[in-house]
């Protein structure tokens, strides 16, 4: 029988756990930051942390949030490094020549555009909503919010998305 | 409850359709309306943020040098996390089997009833077109006319993959069916949450294979599981 030294445990539990989750925490923090670069590397810099801390997750059914815990937490931490660097007007449309159009169909564009064109305050609770699946209450306690708050986001998010993809819905419909 | 109040609960969470809903809607048109209309927008959401992350490497080569900028640092913990990533791929693929077990399966699929124990309701809600379509979409075609109510559509992970996740009316109550395309069985693998009342298979379909979980008695399990074998057809 081969034993496993702890590095070859931790690379198990990280192949496992973590690295299912690579592709929705990428697309999770694009959503936020709109800089694909920037969204690499909160994502390297997430996974290396989860990585090393892999022992310290005590319920393995709370990857996901603890997952996103880290990646929100590197975010504001490389967004405050870069801020100086970054061009707002300019970051949105490099991030939306990166992600608007990739699909082919019109209607996808659209409404991707549509969630680039949302304030940031109702873009994550969607995003984390739809993207991850997370709850309202998860939610709230992940952004610091109250549920109420939550709730008058979404609601709002998806109203203004209606509004601004209004064509599109009544040709599908 | 008026209607605003009941559209207001709808746009904070469309999934959550409850019995309230279901008998205002029954009476008033314009809120079916608006039902299927936030049901159309869900669909391109969905769509719209699970972009192919494969793709904005492609679209950005070439554009806004950024990367050049960065700082030694992150681009030294980034070659660390690569490195990492390298291993780990390295290890998978020389000592791990890429499938899973039958009984590991099995048990990914009962813990996902847990995590969505809300959406196993008994309702005559259909689920709306563009929304199913959306969530199958790349995984399989499904024959309506085979199945009873499609009451819910959603595109979950399970496995590592994601996969749709219905829950299909039959005649002695709600069923949840995990469609997953490429995940071939050999037979059948019992499904079995004695503490929940509920039992099922997951069942081999072709190049493919379908779990089906309910409390029903097992007549109607084996009648909702060879019409929703009969009612797949795989796309991919």
């Amino acid at each position: 029988m081969v034993k496993l030294g702890a590095d070859s445990a931790r690379q198990l539990a990280f192949e496992r756990l973590v690295a299912p989750w690579r592709d929705d925490l990428y697309r999770y923090v694009l959503w936020l930051c709109r800089n694909p670069d920037l969204a690499d590397d909160v994502v390297q810099e997430t996974m290396l942390r989860a990585f090393k801390s892999l022992d310290r997750l005590e319920d393995e059914s709370a990857i996901k949030p603890w997952l996103l815990t880290i990646a929100r937490r590197e975010h504001a931490r490389v967004y405050e490094r870069k801020r100086l660097e970054t061009r707002d007007i300019d970051d949105l449309s490099y991030a939306e020549a990166a992600l608007i159009a990739t699909e082919g169909d019109s209607d996808i564009d659209d409404m991707r555009a549509a969630i680039f064109g949302l304030d940031d305050d109702y873009r994550e609770p969607l995003v984390l909503q739809v993207l991850m699946g997370f709850s309202t209450d998860e939610i709230a306690t992940m952004m610091g919010l109250r549920q109420g708050a939550v709730l008058t986001r979404l609601h709002r998010a998806r109203k203004k998305l209606m509004e601004r993809v209004k064509s599109e819905l009544d040709l599908i419909g | 409850m008026t209607c605003e109040t009941l559209r207001e609960r709808l746009a904070q969470d469309p999934a959550r359709i409850d019995e309230e809903f279901d008998r205002h809607a029954k009476n008033c048109a314009a809120c079916q309306a608006f039902h299927n209309r936030l049901m159309r927008s869900e669909a391109l959401i969905q769509k719209a943020l699970r972009f192919d992350v494969n793709s904005i490497g492609k679209a950005t080569a070439g554009a806004t040098p950024l990367r050049a900028a960065r700082s030694s640092w992150i681009v030294l913990t980034s070659s660390i996390a690569a490195g990492v990533l390298v291993a780990v791929l390295f290890w998978a693929v020389q000592d791990t089997d890429p499938e899973l077990s039958a009984e590991a399966l099995a048990a990914e699929v009962a813990n996902h009833w847990y995590n969505e124990p809300a959406s196993w309701i008994e309702s005559d809600n259909e689920v709306a077109g563009a929304l199913l379509a959306a969530v199958l979409d790349g995984a399989a075609d499904l024959n309506l006319a085979q199945l009873q109510t499609v009451s819910y559509a959603e595109s979950c992970l399970v496995a590592g993959e994601w996969i749709p996740h219905l829950v299909i009316q039959g005649e002695q109550g709600p069923y949840m069916v995990l469609l997953m395309p490429g995940r071939v069985l050999d037979s059948a693998v019992p499904l079995q949450l004695p503490e929940e009342g509920l039992s099922g298979h997951i069942v081999p379909a072709g190049t493919g294979s379908i779990a089906v979980l309910g409390g029903g008695l097992a007549t109607d399990l084996e009648q909702m599981e060879a019409r929703v074998i009969a009612a797949v057809d795989w796309t991919i």
